[in-house]
C-alpha cells in the first residue's frame, strides 16, 4: 500500500520569483496555499549562500514552517560538470562538489536530494557512505529523453544493486512519460507563425522515427517557418514523446525501479481548467504509483516555459493528483 | 553563431534605472549599471565564456570593464577562474566602465554581450555544452 505525500518544487514559482514578484517567503506561502505539504528547493536557485546553507538563511526556513506549516523536504542539486572553462570536472571533483551539496541539504533538514546523471555513476556509488553518514538518500534524476530503464539508467541501478545501499535511488521525473507533443511548444510555435499543419508533419516524423536532420530538411521543402525549429528541437530534446502504445512498457520499466525510488517528480508544461496535463498521461502513470508500495512524495514541478507564472497551475496540479489519487 | 538558449524569464536583463556616470576626480570619465543573469538558477562566474560592452556600437576594451559581485570587483579575464564566486539569479552584478569624457549626454545605445556555459547541460562527450545567451541591448538617456 503506497503512502504518498504531495509536494511542490519552488521551481514551480521561477518566473515570479527571477521577476521580484515573489521572494522565497511568498513561494513558500503559495506552496502552502496550493496544498502541499512539503517543498522541493533548487539549491542554485533559492539558497542565498549556495553552496553553503547560511545561519540565517535556515533561520528563515525554519521561521517559515511555523508560519505556514511546510518546510523543505527535498534538495535540488545541480551537478555542474562544465563550471571549469578548460575541461570537465572529473570524478573527484563532481564527488567533493556533491559532498558539499549533501551538507546543504542535511543541514536544511532534507532526507531526498535530486541529483543529475552528469555524476557519473562511478562517482554516484563512491557517495554512498558519504549519503549514509549524512542520512540523506541521493535519488538520480530520470529526465525526458532518459526511462527508467534506459542504458544509462540501468548503469546506476546497477550501482544501487551493487553497493545495497539504502541511501543510493532514483527520482522519476514522469516528464519521460510524455505520448504526446509539448503544448506550450506547439503553442508559441503558432503564436510565432508556424502553420499548425507543419507542426503536425514534425511530429508524426518524430512518431516515426525519422531522424531530425531530414524532419526539418522535409519541414523547410513543405515552406514550414523557420520557427517551428525551437519546436522540433523539444520533439527530439528534453521534451520529446514517444508512442501512446510505448507506455505500458514504460510503466512496467518504473514498476522496475519503484523500490529503489525515493521521490517522484510530476513534472508538467501546461493544465487546462479541467486539470488534463497535454502530453503526460497522469491517469495511468499515477494508477501504477498508487497501487504501489512506494512511500514518499510526488513533487509537482511546473516547467513554465510560457512565463506566465505558476501559481495557478501549481493549484491545479496538486488538485489534479488528490482527484486521482482519491486523497 | 549555433543554437544559444535564451530565457525571457527576467523583466530585464540590463536593468536600465541603474545607469549611472563615473566620475575620477570630479570629472565624467565613464559609466555603470547593474545586470541580472537571464535564467532560472543562478551560476559560477567561471561559468561566462564572454563579457563584452559596446556603447553606440563601439567595443569598450576589455581592460576598461570590470564585473562586481557582492562588493568584489574583477577585471574580467578573471572571471575564468572564478569558480568559488557564484552568481545568485536575483542578485544583479554591477559593471563598471572607465571611458574618457563618459558618454555625452543624450540618448545611446548600450548592449552587454554575455554567454555562459549551461554546466550541466553536456552537448556530446567533450567540454561541449548548452550555450546561454544573456546579453541584453537598451538605449539610455545620459543627463
Amino acid at each position: 500500500m503506497s503512502k504518498i505525500k504531495l509536494g511542490a518544487t519552488l521551481f514551480c514559482y521561477g518566473t515570479e520569483y527571477a521577476r521580484y514578484k515573489y521572494d522565497f517567503e511568498e513561494c513558500v506561502k503559495q506552496a502552502a496555499l496550493a496544498g502541499a505539504e512539503g517543498y522541493e528547493i533548487v539549491a542554485t536557485q533559492m539558497i542565498p549562500s549556495y553552496p553553503g546553507v547560511s545561519d540565517e538563511f535556515l533561520g528563515l526556513v525554519q521561521r517559515l514552517k511555523v508560519q505556514y506549516g511546510i518546510g523543505p523536504v527535498g534538495y535540488g542539486a545541480n551537478n555542474d560538470k562544465g563550471m571549469r572553462w578548460d575541461r570537465n570536472l572529473n570524478d573527484d571533483e563532481m564527488l567533493a562538489d556533491t559532498i558539499l551539496d549533501l551538507k546543504a541539504a542535511h543541514k536544511l533538514g532534507c532526507k531526498v536530494m535530486r541529483s543529475q546523471y552528469m555524476l557519473s555513476p562511478a562517482a554516484f556509488e563512491r557517495l554512498a557512505p558519504y549519503a549514509e553518514l549524512y542520512d540523506v538518500k541521493v535519488g538520480i534524476e530520470i529526465h525526458n529523453p532518459e526511462t527508467p530503464c534506459s542504458p544509462l539508467m540501468k548503469q546506476y541501478l546497477e550501482v544501487i544493486q551493487k553497493t545495497g545501499s539504502k541511501h543510493l535511488g532514483f527520482v522519476p521525473d514522469f516528464g519521460c512519460f510524455a505520448t504526446a507533443p509539448n503544448k506550450p511548444h506547439w503553442m508559441k510555435a503558432i503564436s510565432a507563425g508556424v502553420n499548425e499543419e507543419h507542426l503536425e508533419m514534425a511530429a508524426k516524423m518524430r512518431s516515426e522515427g525519422v531522424d531530425i536532420e531530414t524532419a526539418r530538411e522535409r519541414l523547410m521543402q513543405a515552406g514550414a517557418h523557420p520557427a517551428i525549429n525551437a519546436a522540433l528541437q523539444g520533439m527530439y530534446g528534453f521534451v520529446q514523446f514517444r508512442a501512446k502504445e510505448a507506455l505500458p512498457g514504460l510503466l512496467e520499466e518504473l514498476k522496475e525501479i519503484l523500490p529503489h525510488s525515493f521521490e517522484m517528480h510530476g513534472k508538467f508544461h501546461y493544465l487546462s481548467e479541467e486539470c488534463v496535463e497535454p502530453s503526460i498521461p497522469y491517469d495511468e502513470i499515477l494508477a501504477v504509483l498508487k497501487e504501489s508500495d512506494f512511500e514518499g512524495y510526488l513533487i509537482c514541478e511546473y516547467e513554465d516555459e510560457l512565463y506566465c507564472g505558476g501559481t495557478e497551475f501549481t493549484k491545479r496540479q496538486i488538485a489534479m493528483e488528490k482527484k486521482i489519487l482519491e486523497m | 553563431m549555433g543554437f544559444a538558449m535564451r530565457m525571457q524569464i527576467n523583466n530585464e536583463i540590463i536593468k536600465k534605472d541603474s545607469y549611472r556616470d563615473i566620475y575620477i576626480d570630479g570629472r565624467k570619465h565613464g559609466f555603470e549599471f547593474e545586470v541580472q543573469l537571464a535564467y532560472y538558477r543562478g551560476h559560477y562566474l567561471s561559468d561566462i565564456e564572454l563579457l563584452e560592452v559596446c556603447a553606440d556600437g563601439e567595443k569598450i576594451p576589455q581592460e576598461a570593464v570590470t564585473f562586481e559581485l557582492n562588493g568584489k570587483e574583477m577585471p574580467i579575464y578573471k572571471l575564468n577562474y572564478a569558480m568559488t564566486e557564484f552568481w545568485s539569479q536575483v542578485v544583479p552584478a554591477r559593471i563598471r566602465v572607465i571611458k574618457k569624457d563618459g558618454l555625452p549626454a543624450g540618448e545611446h545605445e548600450l548592449e552587454l554581450k554575455l554567454m555562459l556555459r549551461i554546466p550541466y547541460m553536456q552537448l556530446g562527450p567533450d567540454h561541449n555544452f548548452m550555450p546561454l545567451d544573456s546579453g541584453d541591448r537598451v538605449r539610455v538617456t545620459v543627463e
